[in-house]
């Protein structure tokens, strides 16, 4: 680095100008209180307003003025700077800035870690930290800070980022005055994400673990300030009540996050600013919705080497989409009225980060709106928007100054200065050094040429019109050259003289007796600037993007729409008491079945309805869309939260993953509804999400509306953690024993829990208002349900022991198991599971997996069914589920259940275990019109569905697939040969890590990450 | 008294399973005749009233019944199938059945010895005829396996097996047929440049290892070296060589390699991109035994039932296919190897031609097709008749299975339980 003494002298002033007030001097106190004029400027004092000819004054850290007509004061020091322009400084809002990089989480070694790994009056989990205030671990970085202006900012909101609740961040200004003068807002807003960071402990270790979590934590807060901290004290309950009244910013991962982020926020009475990805395009409409303001990154996704010609296909079209797309999100989404701010965030350098400003621009962001989204928007989030963001009378002194408009190319900012401190940018300083330099010499005709810009360049000297070979070297505003002509060596040292206009450089001869004569070098004429960058290529604007839904390979351009379709004559599959029906139609409409039965009657239902497309259906098989009861697609980040014994306050319905392709294929496999269930890590798992696999739709619009409550519990070696490694050998429960304990225990204080409700509702409003609240907690809330029968429990089980038991539990506590689910013994107490009343949601054929289903048979399903229990087959399988229709199938291989019964095994069913037959299931008028076209008997192994409807609307359709797949093709070789020209222009292009996508079982312990990573 | 005996040779076939199930059966020495079947012979052939006689333990007759005149006295027993369905038994191929029990208990499983380089490893001896997964294979179908090492670079030799037999000497087949070569995979994308050197590196270790046992198999050396003197077999022609591998880059490299090293009998093992080499593939004559096709496509853009559509589109570039049921729980899973054959003749495959590709193609791969895996004359009877299309779940019921015609149990401890308590409460099985 090296500096202008002139500026440097400037800068250690105005460090004076405050700092010792309280702190004691060394010496005599230097105060200053200079006044700054910068005339001539171009001043754009805020977003959208231009001032020719303008004049800033500043003083004390403060604008005192600014706009065109203003006087100088005599006393001021005149900065002129004739064509150039001043922007107000930009401000970023997730910064680590003057922190140290979170603590990598230490664990002690690999056995469970349940609680805290450090005791302390503090949450019971570590990554709660609402406890720590950023500002008392702030810094000042000088180097840090001056890397940081050259993205154009001016402040910064810094905080670690590590945990779930992080706790306050301060707002601190990016100049070098001490730690006392640099913030700005000690607390001026509160973290989250649903990250936990460096904690040790398990607890979370899946997505909605993390939500879970966060949400209680919430509850708990609340609480904590109603019963006062007498009893008990919690430094980061205390901490999240005070950090209420701040602004509070959550980070995410992606836009489902952000979606739930805002969820989270609207039930804690929290709105988030929610801190996004880029990707936010994809999910406007909810997005716009949810209302809140995001904070969206520039640094949009690179252009990746595409690897041999074999390799080109594993790239995943849905990032060449997003590739494509993601310059435009900012645009995209200031076009739905989406408020935003920007982030650099991300970005590895100021050159990359105006370099995709101006591609956002490009693409149709207005480049009023990208200044506002960098200075008043972030300004008016943290509430300084009378500070900071503008360059008016009465704001700091924090703006910068660049040789152009902002955005356009080839610009270059010259200065920056930081609550009236001005701090240049070496490099830009000197726009200009390179040139022609006419020596003032009484001895010889020097002529030196400088070819660099920027010091450090090399140079060139003739004298008397001979060239010399000379070395040169720069060193602190000093260039040194040095030659031999012939008899001795020669040096010249020169310094950089910048007060004069044109540049001079001042020194002396030496020569070889160590006598110096004095020497000095104007500067005759510039050498020709290099051609301006080429402009960038307009990549993609946002009138131009065509949205798929969702944006991935097989999303659609166009959504399909719900229609009045009339399927005639086929074998129709009614699942009611008509049972199977040849030569019959089946009508749609209005998202509903409107009626089964001959051609001619229900278009007289159908009436004038406005238009009925008819399909012949002739020689093809309908039936009602299959029902999933166990599946794991679909989720994000983690199907188990097997971290404890009981996790009933864990909902899947917070981690469901509207993008997964896996929904499509089984959209081509018939399914329409699946439960998505937690894993069976532990005894007590999650709440499940019934959903609807509406491809195309946000997470939350999958959901299955009013579907009843649904938990996984688990049973067996899993819950026991039988084959999880010698080293998990401590939570209870290890043995099947401790396991009727677990539910025991966590029934019973469900019960007392409900009590202690009841009684507090009882109580009248004067008698509430002297006391407090039961403490709410979700998890006894999630099993106070159960016992009331508004949840539903589905229980992973496998030998009858166990099953046995849990039925007693239940029985005891007056509630009934809904469904054993994979219930590989439940052949042999059928008879008890039909008393009880439970259901049973089998595998067709599995077994020899583990050593408890060593006597699994795959007549189960026949014998269960014949004995009068509500009888299904599950997948548990992302592939298998796109065949559950074949292993309805096998229910006729082994038992010889009948065909109209084995279908009913993954459609009616599992319907009524999922209690929504009242909805779907089977072919009745009034139910959903979800609805399969099969090519041939749909328990048979040649059945493909053709079409695929889930609420009247045709999700899949065999022969418009085809086109979907065409459409891959075209866009996928489409933006291949975008990147190519990325690659021609020369960029080095990253690498692309595919990570193979993951596959959830019951058994997954860890979430993954994302699955593409570019390094 | 001849006429008498004629009137008891002649059975509808359900009242022959009556008096088998009364009587037992004693019947392999003695000649068969089915009649009135529907007959795949495994060979693309089907005989809508097709005739199947088994005479010492070998297929004597396989014909269509229409086209030639029968002499029933030439038969000991007589059997009108009405209708019913034979095939030639299925043969699943890259199968862990007889090394592997319960997969999440160790002490069970035999298939993955320590090491990289076990030629000299044979699933041999660790084959275990009274696997509890037999039994309940063989009654869907299946009557042969390939019991094959799946560990390290080179696993081990591999033999097949009749599932039936009192012990693996009894029930081998063929003994140490191939050779396994799991070739060390690129990763997709090139992104992580130490681990393409350090893949690179492995494969010419692999190079190497094969041209020094090729230069071994020349000299015969007092003191041996037992996986030199494994590799023996692939050189000499007498054994196959297995290459694992999926990735069209990875295929087309170690073809090449095997190839240039004078190894004249390989097959791909997994070939999940082989369809983009079917060229190479038919030139070197390598034919192609495919992961389980019940499996999700290999990219998440990939067309949705592209897995089930790839046995159709290798067969129809005119590669030798043959479907199996590796991968996950895979002993257990193979009764369901027909429904996979099954799921490819829905999506754009022949019905005999997918037959074909868990029989007389897995025959012809293991070596084993000049005596079993279609039916032929002359070729041993192994076969079995269901009550429909065994390759559909819908109809499939398996009632009689021969091996080397002798007639096999269909029983095992599922059908028992089955029976157990459909008794004890009070129901009719229904079997």
């Amino acid at each position: 680095m090296q500096r202008n003494a002139w500026l440097f002298l400037f800068i250690c002033c105005a460090f004076a100008l405050n700092a010792q007030i309280l702190h004691p001097t060394n010496g005599v106190p230097d105060r200053r209180n200079t006044l700054f004029a910068l005339e001539r400027v171009i001043l754009h004092p805020a977003p959208g307003k231009t001032v020719e000819n303008a004049v800033v004054l500043v003083q004390d850290g403060k604008i005192i003025a600014a706009g065109s007509n203003i006087k100088i004061p005599t006393e001021a020091l005149v900065i002129s700077l004739p064509g150039k322009h001043i922007y107000p400084g930009f401000i970023e809002l997730q910064s680590q800035y003057g922190l140290e990089n979170p603590a990598k989480g230490n664990r002690r070694d690999w056995n469970p870690q349940m609680d805290r790994s450090e005791p302390g009056p503090y949450a019971w989990n570590q990554a709660i930290r609402s406890e720590i205030d950023a500002v008392e671990q702030f810094k000042v970085k000088a180097q840090e800070a001056a890397s940081l202006r050259k993205f154009g900012l001016v402040a910064v909101a810094t905080q670690q980022p590590d945990g779930i609740a992080r706790g306050s961040g301060a707002l601190v200004s990016l100049g070098d005055k001490p730690e006392n003068e640099s913030v700005i807002l000690p607390r001026a807003f509160a973290g989250f994400s649903f990250q936990k960071g460096s904690s040790t402990q398990d607890y979370p270790s899946s997505f909605a673990g993390s939500v879970a979590l966060l949400r209680q934590t919430f509850l708990d807060a609340q609480w904590y300030a109603a019963q006062g901290g007498k009893t008990y004290y919690n430094r980061s309950l205390e901490a999240l009540n005070e950090q209420r009244k701040l602004p509070a910013l959550f980070e995410t991962r992606n836009y489902m996050d952000v979606l739930k982020a805002a969820e989270v926020g609207k039930e804690a009475g929290v709105n988030f600013t929610i801190a996004g990805n880029g990707d936010e395009y994809q999910a406007m409409e909810a997005l716009k919705k949810a209302g809140n303001t995001l904070v969206i990154p520039v640094n949009f996704p690179e252009a990746v080497e595409l690897g041999d010609a074999y390799a080109v296909e594993s790239v995943p079209l849905s990032y060449l989409l997003h590739w494509e797309a993601a310059p435009a999100n900012p645009a995209l989404l200031f076009k739905s009225g989406i408020p935003f701010a920007l982030s650099t965030k991300g970005s590895d350098n100021a050159d990359a980060f105006f370099t995709n400003l101006r591609r956002a621009i490009l693409a149709g962001l207005p480049a009023a709106k990208a200044l506002e989204a960098l200075t008043l928007i972030p300004a008016k989030l943290l509430g300084v928007e009378g500070q900071l963001g503008k360059v008016e009378p009465g704001f700091r002194a924090s703006f910068f100054i660049s040789t152009d408009t902002l955005f356009a190319p080839g610009n270059q900012i010259l200065e920056h200065w930081v609550d009236g401190v001005r701090y240049a940018e070496d490099a830009a300083y000197y726009s200009n050094l390179s040139g022609v330099f006419q020596g003032i010499d009484q001895q010889d005709s020097l002529r030196l040429t400088l070819k660099s810009r920027l010091m450090g360049g090399e140079a060139e000297l003739l004298s008397n019109g001979k060239s010399l070979k000379v070395k040169s070297a720069w060193s602190a505003n000093r260039l040194t050259l040095k030659w031999n002509d012939g008899k001795a060596a020669n040096v010249m040292s020169l310094n950089l003289d910048t007060l004069s206009k044109p540049a001079r450089l001042n020194g002396v001869i030496v020569d070889e007796i160590g006598k110096t004569r004095p020497i000095t070098f104007i500067k005759t004429e510039d050498l020709p600037a290099k051609p301006e960058k080429a402009e960038l290529p307009a990549f993609v604007h946002a009138d131009s993007i065509k949205l798929r839904y969702p944006h991935v390979g097989f999303g659609y351009v166009n959504p399909p729409k719900a229609e009045t379709v009339l399927l005639e004559n086929a074998t129709v599959w009614t699942n009611e008491k008509e049972g199977i029906r040849t030569n019959t139609s089946v009508l749609i409409s209005n998202g509903k079945i409107a009626g089964v039965g001959s051609s001619e009657e229900l278009l007289k239902i159908a009436g004038k309805s406005a238009t009925v497309r008819r399909i012949d259906a002739t020689g093809k098989h309908i039936t009602p869309g299959i029902i999933d009861e166990h599946s794991h697609i679909a989720l994000s980040r983690g199907v188990n939260e097997g971290t404890q014994n009981n996790t009933a306050e864990v909902r899947m319905g917070d981690a469901v993953n509207s993008t997964d392709i896996d929904v499509y294929r089984q959209l081509a496999g018939g399914v329409t509804t699946s439960q998505l269930l937690h894993g069976s890590a532990n005894p007590i798992g999650g709440q499940s999400a019934v959903i609807k696999l509406r491809w195309g739709k946000t997470p939350s619009e999958m959901l299955f509306e009013n579907a009843p409550g649904h938990i996984k519990f688990a049973l067996g070696e899993n819950v026991k953690q039988s084959n999880w490694g010698d080293r998990n050998t401590t939570r209870f429960p290890q043995t099947r024993m401790g396991v009727e304990q677990v539910y025991f225990d966590a029934f019973q204080r469900a019960r007392e829990y409900q009590t202690a409700w009841e009684n507090w509702n009882k109580l009248s409003a004067s008698e509430k208002a002297k006391k407090v609240a039961p403490y709410r907690d979700l998890e006894l809330e999630a099993m106070a349900e159960i016992i009331r029968g508004t949840r539903h429990i589905t229980c992973h089980s496998y030998v009858q022991s166990e099953i046995n038991m849990l039925m007693h539990v239940a029985d005891s506590m007056g509630f009934k198991v809904n469904t054993f689910t994979h219930i590989l013994e439940g052949y042999k107490l059928a008879d008890k599971m039909k008393k009880h009343g439970a259901n049973a949601s089998s595998f067709s054929d599995w077994w020899a997996y583990k050593w408890e289903v060593n006597d699994a048979i795959p007549y189960n399903g026949s014998i269960l069914n014949a004995m009068g229990v509500n009888t299904g087959f599950n997948s548990d399988d992302a592939e298998m589920a796109r065949r559950l229709n074949q292993e309805a199938g096998k229910a006729i291989l082994y038992g010889k259940t009948s065909e109209e019964e084995a279908l009913k095994f993954v459609t009616l069913n599992p319907a009524k275990m999922l209690k929504i037959d009242n909805r779907t299931g089977s072919l009745a008028p009034g139910k959903d019109a979800d609805v399969v076209v099969w090519s041939h008997s749909p328990v048979s192994v040649k059945a493909k569905a053709e079409l695929t409807f889930v609420d009247g609307i045709c999700y899949f359709d065999r022969a418009l697939d085809a086109q979907l797949q065409q459409q891959n093709e075209a866009d996928r070789t489409r933006i291949v040969a975008k990147m190519s020209k990325e690659k021609a222009s020369g960029k080095a292009l990253k690498r692309l890590r595919a990570r193979e996508k993951h596959y959830y079982t019951c058994e997954d312990l860890y979430h993954e990450e994302e699955r593409h990573v570019v390094e | 008294m001849k006429k008498n005996a004629m009137l008891w040779n002649k059975f509808l076939f359900g009242f022959y399973i009556l008096f088998i199930a009364v009587n037992g059966l004693n019947a392999q020495n003695k000649s068969m005749l089915f009649s009135n079947g529907i007959v795949h012979t495994g060979s693309g052939t089907v005989y809508q009233s097709g005739v199947v006689g088994i005479r010492e333990g070998k297929i004597a007759l396989c014909a269509d019944g229409r086209a030639i005149k029968i002499d029933p006295t030439a038969w000991d027993t007589i059997i009108d199938l009405q209708g019913r369905h034979v095939y030639p038994g299925f043969i699943a191929l890259n199968s862990t059945i007889g090394l592997r029990e319960i997969d999440a208990v160790r002490a069970t499983l035999d298939y993955a010895e320590v090491g990289e380089y076990n030629p000299h490893v044979r699933s041999l001896p660790a084959f275990n005829t009274d696997s509890r997964i037999i039994p309940t294979v063989r009654s869907n179908g299946v009557l042969m396996v390939q019991a094959v090492p799946q560990s390290g670079i080179i696993s081990g030799s591999s033999s097949v097996f009749k599932l039936e037999g009192w012990n693996w000497e009894d029930a081998l087949l063929k003994a140490d047929e191939g050779i396994h070569l799991f070739w060390p995979e690129y990763p997709v994308l090139r992104s992580d440049t130490g681990r393409f050197d350090a893949i690179l590196r492995k494969q010419q270790e692999i190079i190497r290892f094969l041209q020094e046992s090729k230069a071994y198999t020349k000299s015969n050396p007092e003191s041996k070296n037992l996986r030199l003197e494994a590799m023996r077999g692939i050189w000499n022609g007498k054994q196959r060589l297995y290459i694992h591998c999926n990735r069209a880059r990875d295929i087309e490299e170690s073809v090449r390699w095997m190839n240039q090293l004078g190894i004249s009998r390989m097959a791909i093992v997994g070939g999940r991109e082989s369809y983009k080499l079917t060229d190479l593939l038919n030139k070197f004559n390598v034919p192609v035994v495919l992961e389980r096709i019940h499996r999700l496509p290999d990219t998440e853009d990939q067309a949705v039932d592209f897995p089930f559509r790839l046995p159709g589109l290798l067969e129809k570039a005119g590669l030798t296919v043959v479907l199996t049921y590796d991968g996950d729980m895979e002993a257990m899973g193979t009764r369901n190897l027909g429904f996979t054959a099954g799921t490819a003749s829905a999506y754009g495959c022949d019905e005999e031609t997918a037959l074909r590709m868990i029989t007389l193609n897995a025959a012809k791969v293991l070596g084993i097709d000049h005596q079993t895996g279609s039916l032929e004359v002359g070729k041993s009877a192994d076969l079995f008749i269901s009550e429909g299309n065994a390759l559909d779940m819908q109809s499939s019921q398996v009632k009689m299975a021969f091996i080397g015609g002798k007639s096999i149990s269909l029983d095992n401890d599922q059908k028992a339980l089955y029976r157990k308590y459909m008794t004890k409460y009070g129901l009719k099985p229904n079997e």
